[in-house]
């Protein structure tokens, strides 16, 4: 069983082919990353499993998806997304609500917390679990705009967890921020995978390294190759590989 | 380096377009200067008193002024009512070819001369509000001041709140939707990201939305004080100052139309119309710059 699992999966945005038979298994309870050069798919391939894809107007998905064990292609959309948190490349939280609220109408949304009690258990677990708890405890009702790049990405990681999420998709999510702040993200990012399976994309090799259990190469809108990250990193076996972990793609 | 031909182009524009800024501080200053004399004779007592009798030199403002803001009000609440459903409408549900015929026939109406829906008012709209909106209200609760008088003609500030507030409606529209379709796509991916269905990821748009949607509401008051062949034709005409919404009154704007051709047969009662002119310009002005103001900062602010 596998939390994510891809058949020759492939995507159309309007008449392009940006996924080309895609085959991939994401075991439970693991970080799985996704490496890849820009406009290799990755995003679109995160896209797909919580089938965000289908806000893309002429977006066209070929081949079978499983999630959590459901055919993502034919459950409810929306139920999907319940089980799934995604945390994006642009931090974006909801600049109308407080730190808060942000986190809490995750929780709220999906049934993970009723009463006010409830909700403010499950806002700060999951601002712990972010990391960011000690930095914003006594300024929850602050906006996020108070609150620097980087702690804004882990408010939206907090709001991703506070759904109580089977599955967390994290597209990019140091791209926009400064070291100090990625560090932590990536520290609890593995803190988390004894909850919840971690789909990663990222093209900071060494990011990958230091967070990865297993790893996929996209080239091109294929998976040019995958395995476990060690045996990934020690012995590339393709040259696509080998020159996206040298940091020269 | 710019060439001499440039040069010459561009101080050809100059007179015609600073001759626009011109009009607008000449016409001001006119209001004004014109303004003076009803303000020094009778003071705050225009604001403070609604008899109209240019024979007896007796002059009060308050009930057109009261008048044009209740009006404005209903008008507003009335275009808010129109507008939202249509914004969500345009920016989530219809696609392709229908939606672009829902949005030309709301520019189209935008463009329609205002007579148009006056006469239209007139005609249909103010014996239905009567006969299906006032007469109702006024049997189940006659004890509430606003519905408090039997509606005669229909034709009252209610019936020209809603009929200005129909034709506001494309203006404040454009405004919403404008606002609505320029939240950038990540916050709608944000709210399908923590498993929000339609429906919720909508409350949470529009909420984010809120300080755009109140702007394009100030905005569109501004416009409905100036609203005035609807008015004119709607609202009754009566310089009594009722409580009852069913009754007949008056807005600046009616009052002005219906009264400036034969002004100059009395003293003052040219000053004091302009006097009028004057408030409705100055409450149009600082709401619109209110409204402009406080949407760009929520545009400033919600784009990342």
């Amino acid at each position: 069983m596998f939390a994510v699992e891809m058949n020759n999966v492939s995507v159309y945005l309007g008449g392009r082919q940006v996924l080309k038979g895609v085959t991939l298994r994401v075991p439970y309870n693991t970080v799985f990353v996704i490496m890849g050069p820009s406009g290799s798919g990755k995003t679109t391939l995160l896209r797909v499993i919580n089938r965000l894809i289908d806000l893309t107007e002429g977006a066209r998905v070929e081949g079978s998806v499983k999630v959590l064990g459901f055919d993502a292609m034919s459950y409810d959309p929306y139920e999907l997304r319940k089980l799934i948190g995604m945390v994006f490349q642009v931090p974006n939280p909801f600049p109308h609500l407080t730190i808060y609220d942000n986190v809490a109408v995750a929780a709220r949304i999906n049934g993970v917390a009723k009463s006010r009690r409830e909700v403010d258990e499950v806002v700060r677990w999951a601002l712990e679990r972010a990391m960011l708890w000690d930095e914003v405890e006594d300024r929850l009702h602050d906006y996020p705009h108070q609150l620097s790049g980087g702690q804004r990405q882990r408010l939206c990681l907090a709001r991703a967890l506070a759904m109580k999420p089977r599955l967390l998709l994290l597209d990019e999510p140091t791209a926009n921020i400064d070291p100090v702040n990625a560090r932590k993200l990536e520290e609890a990012i593995v803190s988390l995978k004894d909850e919840v399976t971690v789909v990663m994309v990222t093209h900071f090799p060494h990011q990958a390294a230091r967070v990865a259990d297993y790893v996929a190469v996209l080239y091109d809108g294929r998976v040019v190759e995958q395995g476990p990250a060690q045996q990934l990193f020690l012995r590339p076996t393709t040259d696509i590989a080998q020159k996206l972990l040298r940091g020269e793609m | 380096m710019r060439s001499k031909r440039d040069k010459l182009f561009l101080l050809s524009l100059l007179p015609l377009s600073l001759s626009l800024l011109a009009i607008l501080i000449i016409s001001i200053i006119t209001m004004v200067l014109k303004s003076v004399d009803a303000l020094q004779r009778f003071g705050f007592q225009l604001f403070a008193s609604s008899g109209w009798s240019p024979e007896n030199e007796a002059y009060g403002l308050l009930a057109p002024i009261v008048g044009s803001l209740t009006v404005s009000a209903l008008a507003v609440l009335t275009a808010l009512i129109f507008s939202l459903p249509l914004t969500i409408m345009i920016a989530e549900y219809l696609q392709g070819i229908v939606r672009g015929v829902v949005s030309s026939i709301v520019e189209l109406m935008g463009g329609l001369p205002t007579i148009v829906y006056a006469v239209w008012a007139s005609q249909y709209l103010v014996p239905l509000l009567k006969q299906f909106l006032m007469e109702p209200l006024h049997s189940a609760l006659p004890f509430i001041p606003l519905f408090s008088c039997r509606p005669v003609t229909g034709f009252s500030i209610l019936a020209a709140g809603i009929s200005i507030g129909i034709s506001t409606v494309p203006y404040v529209t454009a405004l919403t939707l404008e606002a609505y379709q320029s939240i950038p796509s990540i916050y709608r991916e944000a709210c399908y990201g923590i498993g929000a269905t339609r429906y919720e990821s909508i409350k949470i748009m529009i909420s984010l939305a809120k300080p755009a949607i109140v702007a394009s509401l100030i905005l569109g008051f501004a416009r409905a004080l100036g609203e005035t062949t609807i008015a004119a034709v709607t609202v009754g005409n009566s310089m009594y100052l009722s409580s009852c919404l069913f009754a007949p009154g008056y807005t600046v704007a009616a009052l002005i139309a219906s009264q400036f051709a034969d002004a100059y047969l009395y003293p003052y009662a040219e000053s004091v119309l302009y006097v009028s002119i004057l408030i409705v310009v100055l409450i149009s002005v600082a709401l619109s710059f209110y409204g402009s103001t406080t949407m760009i900062r929520w545009r400033s602010r919600i784009i990342v």
